[in-house]
């Protein structure tokens, strides 16, 4: 990992308008999805970015590649600034940065075949040439077909698999498919959304265990969205905490475990049951109260506000900024 | 006797492609006050083999034998091939059961008093005011505030984790005597399933019945039951008091489960090295093999006397290997 | 809730009159002249066209004559000047000279027996569509499942006017059961018999393409709520399977059929154009059909205003009765 970063976002943030439900539409609000987050990605390294559902996370791993159209602030790719580039100034870029989602049930056309999904990229980005030849032709055809199937060596599927459909595929064999797609271009940066988490257990360590394997190969930083912290910490270099579209704690993945500041990162932590019956009936536990606030209305002042056990009257007037506790950095009044 | 004795049950289903064999014999039995674990993947069986319980499998299109019987008063009651009528006195009265994902399972059209009203009314010829009466002191129970207001609210104004209170309430309103919870918080975030464990284990202690805990996650079975059966293509090939399991898994495919979670508590050092994943996939339920089910997935079968071969060709007997510690493995002992 | 409808009125208003204007100017664009239409085909005497053209208004600039037509849709309005006065009382949708009558009294005519079609046709295609479509779904792949597909696929490949004249050739003309239709509307409550012996031929011939795409929509819709998990849900209750269908199963499935009973309703009374010529019933289609022939311009325009009208109301009608039927709708989350 180097210090020189690929991506930096400052005070990104990501509004969608709440409509009324009439012909003339009229915006009754916004839904502050993510609301001003600011980090920076190493070439190299993976950062984790977890937090509950409604916390934004997704949204943001999708404003950053352009997915939305950012409401505000600043998404730099590589130091070029990006944020406000149009879809055409953004094709060229779209071979660098890639995505791997969630469901590999939903995401991949199940009228194609794994062949053609994979090697779709190429088509379309006009790549096949990388073979030697050119797009079209049965040596382009040829070409483009052998450096599918060497993906899909790499990611763990059966070569001679090239013209099966999706549906033939088990739900971790999907995800590698989903995996190879995204490869297909060498990207330097995924976004990885929730990549594991509609797999079962046995087989999402073997994904995890793929995504590990794969950024070191082909020298990839990720930009790792998961609700699971256990995954997020086994493969995560720095973790970034998101609590109601900010982020609340960003720290290396050691200290953010072992140390965590943030009230609501140590509750989240204590919430996590542990495969262990005997160290689990000793731990003491956190059990928040209540619900996470509506994005649209978060409270004023610290947005963990109205769940916070240590709250004073400074957390619901004054909005904590990210400031630098030890080696983390963590965005409370009063951190732990 | 214990409270229900599950004797060799299984669960068949004709398809277009052959015999799907869900539940292939399970055999197990759960004491009042109990909670019992059904631990699985997708496939597993471990949702079907509940659902064959309490007669919600359609009787066209699943073949049932076995037996299960029921402690009902001072009458034991055979649950298999009851008539429909009496079936229906047992579901929601002495058992009752929640589920995966409590939005879809709340009927969106009518308001939460009515859906827990009627379930007390079906089995209680009482007025309905007493019914409301009924509704109200549970959800006040469960922890929704302002119930006697809150009861006139639609499903869909409440949170994730509101719905499952309400769930809860809606399955204890009759004093069960065996509660059925099928992933009750696989749908919820961490600190939302906290918060519902939590609850889950106050409500036993006050009422004193039984839980059949089905899920995949190990973490949650760690810190929520008294005893744990692990499945496998419709089989359980593992059962034993939830510490020993933990501390001393006998069979490998236990074992490869609890090593291929990444574990938060965990220190330093050790996150970074790789998850120790279980190759390959689970077997197809439509073409099983004789021997065991988890032989090709199985790193321990070449230890096995008469090797891998006799893995192959014929299925281990769900053995006592240490009193209360049964696994279906031919592996001599405690030797993993 | 109020104040939702208040709003919706005010937008369906606006709507009605951007359709009115349009309806209005796409006719005065067509290369005809109104005026000329007036005195016949083979009608060749310029006084007499000019004459009609001032009395009808069709001198004055395009907008003016909108706002007359509008005007006239409150206030009623007066043709002509001296003798040859003609009033049409409000609402005036103006007068054709084809049919040597108010439009609006064309209309009031039509409306009854377009009326009774509709609302007969609807109610018997609800009951067969519904029934049927309950019965094959609860029934799934058993003979009444089989049975109901059979209909589906007749009625649903059999053109309208094949059935009707069918059961025109059977019914009346071999059977001898009805008479043959006259021509005449007996209104419903002069002699219910006689209007139910108009009425009940071109209820069926409707009816039975409908229900045919009811039954196989509920049937369905049916068994797609059958596997949510709230039926789930409901049988771990210990409901009876009655109660499960009928409380827990039917509301949810059966709710779209609203929207699409409402709609396919409101296209109805724009006037069952076939259904209507083969029984020869004086109804908004026959009118229409008619008008469009002769170029019959103000019945065209008042017909047109007529139908969308009606669709407009009848989609606010399906909505405020969603929002009873669905409380998601109704109760903010």
């Amino acid at each position: 990992m180097s210090e020189e970063p690929i991506l930096e976002v400052s005070n990104l943030q990501k509004f969608f308008p709440i409509t009324s439900n009439s012909i003339f539409a009229r915006v009754k609000g916004e839904n502050k999805a993510v609301n001003g987050i600011s980090f920076t990605l190493r070439r190299g390294e993976t950062l984790g970015l977890v937090g509950e559902s409604g916390c934004g996370k997704s949204t943001a791993g999708r404003t950053i590649l352009k997915l939305y159209e950012p409401t505000s602030g600043a998404i730099r790719f590589n130091g070029e600034e990006i944020t406000n580039y149009s879809t055409r100034k953004m094709k060229p870029l779209r071979t660098k940065m890639q995505i791997i989602f969630q469901d590999p049930y939903s995401s991949l056309n199940p009228r194609h075949s794994v062949g053609e999904i994979i090697g779709a990229a190429f088509t379309i980005h006009g790549l096949a040439s990388i073979g030697g030849d050119g797009a079209t032709g049965s040596s382009g055809r040829s070409a483009t077909k052998r450096l599918v199937q060497d993906l899909m060596e790499r990611v763990g599927l059966n070569p001679e698999h090239y013209n099966r459909y999706p549906h033939e595929f088990s739900g971790g064999q999907r995800q590698r498919i989903g995996i190879a797609r995204a490869l297909a271009l060498k990207p330097e940066f995924i976004v990885c959304d929730e990549p594991v988490s509609a797999l079962d257990v046995s087989i999402q360590a073997q994904v995890v265990n793929l995504l590990d394997d794969l950024k070191d190969d082909f020298g990839l930083s990720y930009l790792f969205i998961a609700h699971d912290l256990s995954v997020v910490q086994h493969i995560s270099d720095r973790v970034a905490v998101m609590y109601l579209g900010k982020i609340v704690e960003l720290a290396p993945t050691e200290e953010i475990y072992q140390r965590p500041h943030h009230p609501y990162t140590k509750a989240l932590l204590s919430a996590i049951p542990i495969p262990d019956p005997v160290l689990e009936s000793s731990r003491e536990q956190i059990v928040l109260s209540g619900d996470l606030p509506s994005p649209a209305n978060p409270p004023t002042g610290c947005v963990f506000n109205t769940r916070c056990w240590k709250a004073q009257p400074r957390c619901f007037s004054e909005e904590p900024v990210l400031q630098v506790v030890d080696k983390s950095e963590v965005a409370c009044h009063y951190p732990e | 006797m214990s409270f229900l004795e599950v004797n060799d049950l299984h669960v068949e289903f004709p398809t277009s492609d052959g015999l799907v064999k869900a539940v292939d014999g399970v055999t197990f039995a759960i004491e009042r006050g109990e909670t019992l674990a059904i631990v699985g993947e997708s496939g597993s069986g471990k949702t079907v083999t509940n659902l064959a319980l309490m007669g919600l499998l359609s009787k066209r299109a699943a073949r049932i034998s076995g037996s299960a019987v029921i402690k009902r008063g001072d009458e034991d009651v055979e649950l298999i091939d009851l008539a429909d009528e009496e079936m229906r006195q047992i579901r929601g009265k002495n058992v009752a059961m929640i589920f995966q994902d409590p939005m879809s399972s709340l009927h969106p059209y009518y308001s939460i008093g009515d859906q827990i009203i009627e379930a007390h009314q079906v089995h209680n010829d009482v007025d309905e005011r007493v019914s409301k009466a009924r509704a109200i002191e549970l959800l006040d129970m469960v922890g929704i505030p302002d119930a006697s207001e809150r009861i006139k609210a639609f499903p869909h104004q409440f949170s994730g984790g509101m719905r499952q209170r309400v769930m809860i309430a809606m399955a204890l309103v009759n004093s069960p005597e065996l509660l059925i919870a099928d992933e009750p918080t696989t749908a919820l975030d961490v600190t939302v399933q906290a918060q519902i464990l939590k609850l889950l284990r106050e409500l036993q202690e006050e009422l004193k019945m039984a839980i059949i805990l089905i899920t995949h996650d190990l973490g949650v079975v760690a810190g929520a039951a008294d005893r744990v059966n692990v499945m496998y293509a419709g089989k359980i090939v593992e059962s034993a008091p939830v510490r020993d399991l933990y501390a001393n898994p006998l069979m490998p495919y236990t074992h490869g489960l609890l090593a291929s979670i990444p574990r938060m508590d965990r220190r330093a050092g050790e996150s970074g090295k790789r998850l120790s994943a279980i190759a390959g996939q689970p077997p197809s339920l439509i073409a099983l093999p004789a021997g065991c089910a988890f032989v090709p997935r199985c790193t321990f079968s070449n230890r096995v006397s008469g090797g891998a071969s006799r893995c192959e060709s014929s299925m281990p007997a769900l053995t006592e290997h240490v009193p209360g510690h049964f696994a279906r493995c031919h592996l001599e002992g405690a030797s993993l | 809730m109020i104040n939702y409808l208040a709003r919706r009125i005010a937008i369906s208003m606006a709507i009605l009159l951007a359709v009115s204007f349009a309806v209005y100017l796409i006719f005065a664009i067509l290369p005809f002249d109104p005026a000329a239409l007036t005195c016949g085909k083979n009608c060749n005497n310029p006084a007499i066209i000019e004459a009609n053209r001032r009395r009808l208004g069709y001198d004055l600039p395009i907008w003016q004559q909108y706002f007359v037509f509008l005007k006239g849709l409150f206030m009623g309005r007066t043709f002509g000047e001296g003798a040859a006065t003609i009033f049409c009382p409000a609402p005036s949708f103006g007068y054709s000279y084809q049919e040597h009558a108010c439009v609006t009294n064309s209309i009031i005519e039509a409306l009854p027996v377009t009326l009774s079609l509709a609302i007969g046709a609807l109610v018997l295609w609800l009951i067969i569509g519904v029934g049927l479509g309950i019965l094959a779904a609860r029934f799934r792949g058993r003979a009444a499942d089989t049975g109901s597909t059979i209909f589906v696929l007749i009625g649903t490949s059999l053109p309208t006017f094949l059935t009707g004249l069918l059961l025109l050739v059977f019914v009346v003309v071999k059977w001898r059961i009805l008479p043959y239709p006259s021509g005449n509307y007996t209104p419903l409550f002069e002699n219910p018999l006689a209007w139910l012996n108009t009425m009940i031929l071109p209820w069926i011939t409707l009816a039975f393409a409908y229900a045919a795409l009811y039954t196989r929509f509920v049937r369905n819709a049916v068994i797609e709520t059958l596997s949510e998990d709230f039926i789930r849900t409901a049988r771990a209750k210990g409901l009876s399977e009655k109660v499960v269908l009928r409380k827990h199963t039917l509301r949810a499935a059966l709710a779209p059929l609203t929207t699409m009973a409402g709609l396919d309703f409101a296209g109805l009374l724009g006037g069952a154009i076939l259904t209507e010529a083969v029984f020869n019933l004086p109804g908004l289609g026959r009118l229409s059909l008619g008008a469009v022939i002769d170029f019959d311009l103000p019945i065209i325009v008042a017909t047109t205003i007529l139908a969308a009208t009606i669709v407009i109301f009848m989609n606010l009608l399906v909505d405020i009765l969603y929002a009873f039927i669905d409380p998601r709708v109704r109760v903010a989350a």
